[in-house]
């Protein structure tokens, strides 16, 4: 026994219990707030930690997480916060927490110090990490809204200057070049048939045939083996002609191929003016006054951006609550990491658990503007739901004095194979006053003043999704004054709904990945579009015209080459090939029609012999008796 | 220079009164810190073991530090390994669940497949470790310590300047 080294030992241990008696609550505290911020990417602060050991409990004053988009303002702000943990499931490598409040929570809070950090290098992606489901939609939704028409419209510039020349080269036509490649086509189309007449000569042949044929008369013949020796002839004939015959009807068939590619170029051309014409008034940022997605449009990246968030969250959620897998399937661990294997757990206890959080805090982010006061609790809140066995669950719910109230309730049904989720959110008479929006070239950054009263479901089962999004708001004011006064369709946007008292809207996002439904109507879309039309469709439909006989002049003349060069090789050569059809048929019902002749003198004549045969025999047979 | 130290450290050791037991169960110890993840529950045990009995230090600390240099080389295998213990081998299966659900047991990692394959290498290599090192010790006494300092290589490196130097300055140091 090494006694020593057991002083030394126990001498070290008892060091590292005074230690912690007195600066545990400090090392906790910084190893939360280091590990926090390097996970937020900004500073994550906690004030008057306290940890008893022996009680196995935390409690805090107050927590910042810092913006890390926006580090003078908190993203989260927490004021008293406790919680203890379940020893017995501490010693089973299971952080469980059975109660747990949080009190005075706020979102947007000032904050008196920057909270930056300095930035690391961001980690590359890796290979492996390929897009999700979540991924795709929001890539998609993104696209949506990027690739809608732009809206920049005013009469008088069109008026004053429509440079078409400058337009068709911008534009790029497509008409054009596509009815070049089509005459090339029938050209390259009529070289190889006219090298196929070039080397399909059948004239000769049938000649030959036709005197062949003409030549043997089975009248004059008398002898059995003559008549052989021409049914030979006629049969060798009519084996030639039935090749021929092969020949024209493939290329007959050929023909058909070749003049309907070919033909197919002038009916498409229809469409090739339509994608020209829509790209020329694209260039020319001539809208469409017909255009319906009017809500889209204006509200349209404000939606987009919002659903793009809920998706996030629900992407870091199913991160961190995965459903259930049924086999322990061979990972392939990061180096010196290995996998964690599970086993059926007699407990009942996840490897994270909160069982129940009591949440308490308000929508203001200051004490001025306090906003509604919130409370609910949080149940269930796990990282191996298929163990913990049941779903997770959240209400939030707020009301004030003048009727503004706020309902929040969200179900992570992840026990089973196909994860579930729905959120519900319902707002009544919520103040839209300095409230910002995002990404909309129509709409002003902030809306000054309004009421709206809100209700959103998101349903999500597997990878398949269902948002409905209804919203109507009143007394709406935006300050339109530091927007594009050019752009007449913003002003009339801002004329509709001045006199609007409601402006609705109703969105519908449905679907699995980047195959999206998305609807989004809203009462604006008419009116703004009657305004557009009554407005501009004069001047716009000048320009239109211009557009259109600009086009028109340049297909009439490129079509009229094409179509000629296709008329006449087409008409030409199906002469060619249906003459040849008809002689070959001809040649071939003239030989047939002999053939049958002779074979039935052939079998006349047997019929003949072997009667005379029967009579020899017969007489031959009386004889001997 | 660590590393030279902890050689000079140990070829004293090899020298120096020490049973061989005592050297080869340090070695033997050794390669279980060595082999498996450093922050385990297993290895404090074999912390206390090495500090209760009277096991060589130095000769633990360069089995740890050679077993270290080479473990991750055979990481794959130790991660194949251990699945293959913790999840194919269905008889230990019982084992394995009463253990995850029992107190403190967890805490060991016994359930990760780098712990628990680089963990049954360890405990494997450990007897055949101690025998062979037990062998080495006494063959470098009796025979190869005279030999080695024969060396021309040993000679002509204590006789250079820069030994001696070295040398010293190591004594002004102390």
């Amino acid at each position: 026994m090494r006694w020593k080294g057991l002083i030394f030992l126990a001498v070290i241990i008892a060091i590292g219990v005074v230690l912690s008696l007195f600066f545990l609550d400090k090392w906790v505290e910084s190893g939360l707030e280091k590990a926090g911020s390097a996970a937020v990417g900004a500073k994550v602060e906690i004030d008057g930690l306290d940890l008893d050991v022996a009680g196995l409990s935390i409690e805090w004053q107050r927590l910042q997480v810092t913006d890390p988009n926006s580090t003078m303002q908190n993203v989260l702000e927490t004021g008293r916060t406790a919680f203890q943990m379940d020893v017995a499931a501490l010693l089973r490598k299971k952080t469980v927490i059975r109660e747990m409040t949080l009190a005075d929570v706020r979102t947007g809070t000032p904050r008196e110090t920057d909270g930056a950090i300095p930035k690391k290098p961001k980690k590359e992606k890796k290979k492996s990490d390929k897009p999700d489901v979540f991924d795709k939609t929001r890539s998609k939704l993104t696209a949506e809204i990027q690739n809608l028409p732009v809206m920049d419209f005013d009469p008088a510039r069109l008026k004053k200057s429509l440079n078409l020349d400058s337009l068709i080269v911008m534009a790029e036509l497509s008409m054009p070049q596509k009815l070049d490649s089509s005459k090339a086509d029938v050209l390259n189309t009529s070289k190889s048939w006219e090298t196929f007449f070039r080397e399909f000569q059948p004239e000769e042949d049938l000649q030959k045939i036709r005197i062949t044929v003409q030549q043997i008369n089975p009248k004059a013949i008398k002898t059995i083996p003559e008549l052989v020796t021409a049914l030979d002839k006629l049969q060798s004939a009519n084996k030639t002609l039935r090749m021929l015959q092969d020949t024209v009807k493939a290329r007959q068939k050929q023909f058909k191929i070749d003049f309907n590619r070919t033909g197919s170029y002038i009916q498409s051309v229809d469409d090739w003016y339509k994608a020209d014409y829509a790209n020329v008034l694209a260039k020319a940022k001539l809208p469409d006054l017909s255009v319906k997605n009017i809500g889209l449009m204006l509200f349209g990246g404000t939606v987009v951006h919002r659903v793009n968030q809920t998706l996030a969250t629900v992407q870091t959620i199913r991160k961190y609550m995965p459903k259930k897998s049924d086999k322990t399937e061979k990972a392939k661990p990061e180096r010196m990491k290995g996998q964690t294997i599970h086993y059926a757990n007699r407990h009942g206890y996840p490897e994270f658990l909160i069982e129940t959080a009591h949440l308490s805090g308000q929508t203001g982010s200051t004490d001025d503007v306090p906003g509604l006061i919130l409370q609910g609790e949080a149940n269930g809140i796990n990282s191996q739901p298929w163990v913990y066995g049941r779903p997770t669950e959240v209400n939030l719910q707020g009301q004030r004095g003048d009727g503004r109230s706020i309902q929040l309730s969200a179900m992570l049904d992840h026990v089973e194979a196909i994860a579930k989720d729905r959120f519900e959110l319902r707002m009544d008479r919520v103040s839209l006053n300095n409230v910002s929006i995002q990404e909309s070239a129509y709409l002003p950054s902030k809306i000054q003043k309004g009421v709206a009263a809100i209700q959103a479901v998101a349903v999500f089962e597997g990878d398949q999704f269902d948002i409905t999004l209804n919203v109507t708001a009143s007394n709406l004011g935006f300050d339109f004054s530091s927007m594009n006064t050019s752009n007449q369709f913003i002003g009339i946007v801002r004329d509709v709904i001045q006199n609007l008292n409601t402006v609705t809207l109703n969105v519908r996002i449905t679907g699995e990945g980047d195959d999206l439904t998305m609807r989004m109507d809203s009462n604006l879309d008419d009116r703004v579009s009657k305004e557009l039309k009554a407005m501009g469709s004069k001047a716009l439909q000048d320009a239109q015209n211009k557009v259109r006989a600009r086009l028109d002049q340049i297909k009439r003349e490129k079509m009229a080459e094409v179509d000629k060069l296709y008329k006449e090789k087409r008409a030409e050569y199906q002469k060619k090939i249906d003459t040849y059809a008809e002689q070959v048929e001809a040649q071939r019902v003239a030989a047939e029609a002999k053939i049958d002749l002779i074979k039935k003198d052939i079998d006349s004549k047997k019929k003949a012999e072997e009667n005379k045969l029967k009579d020899k025999a017969g007489d031959l047979i009386d004889g001997l008796f | 220079m660590i590393f030279l130290k902890l050689l000079s450290k140990f070829i004293k050791v090899l020298r120096s009164g020490a049973s061989p037991n005592q050297i080869a169960w340090g070695f033997a110890l050794g390669t279980i810190p060595g082999l498996t993840p450093l922050a385990c529950l297993h290895n404090l045990i074999v912390l206390l073991l090495i500090i209760i009995f009277k096991i060589n230090l130095a000769a633990a600390t360069m089995a740890l530090a050679l077993f270290s240099l080479i473990a991750w080389i055979f990481d794959p295998f130790f991660h194949s390994l251990g699945f293959y213990i913790l999840v194919r081998i269905s008889t230990l299966q019982g084992a394995w669940t009463n253990l995850y659900n029992a107190p403190i047991a967890p805490l060991s990692l016994f359930n990760n497949t780098v712990v628990m394959g680089s963990l049954a290498v360890a405990l494997i290599l450990v007897l055949p470790n101690y025998f062979w090192f037990k062998w080495f010790v006494r063959r470098y006494r009796e025979t190869w310590n005279a030999k080695i300092d024969k060396w021309k290589i040993v000679k002509i490196m204590k006789g250079s300047k820069l030994v001696k130097v070295y040398t010293k300055i190591k004594g002004m140091e102390a």
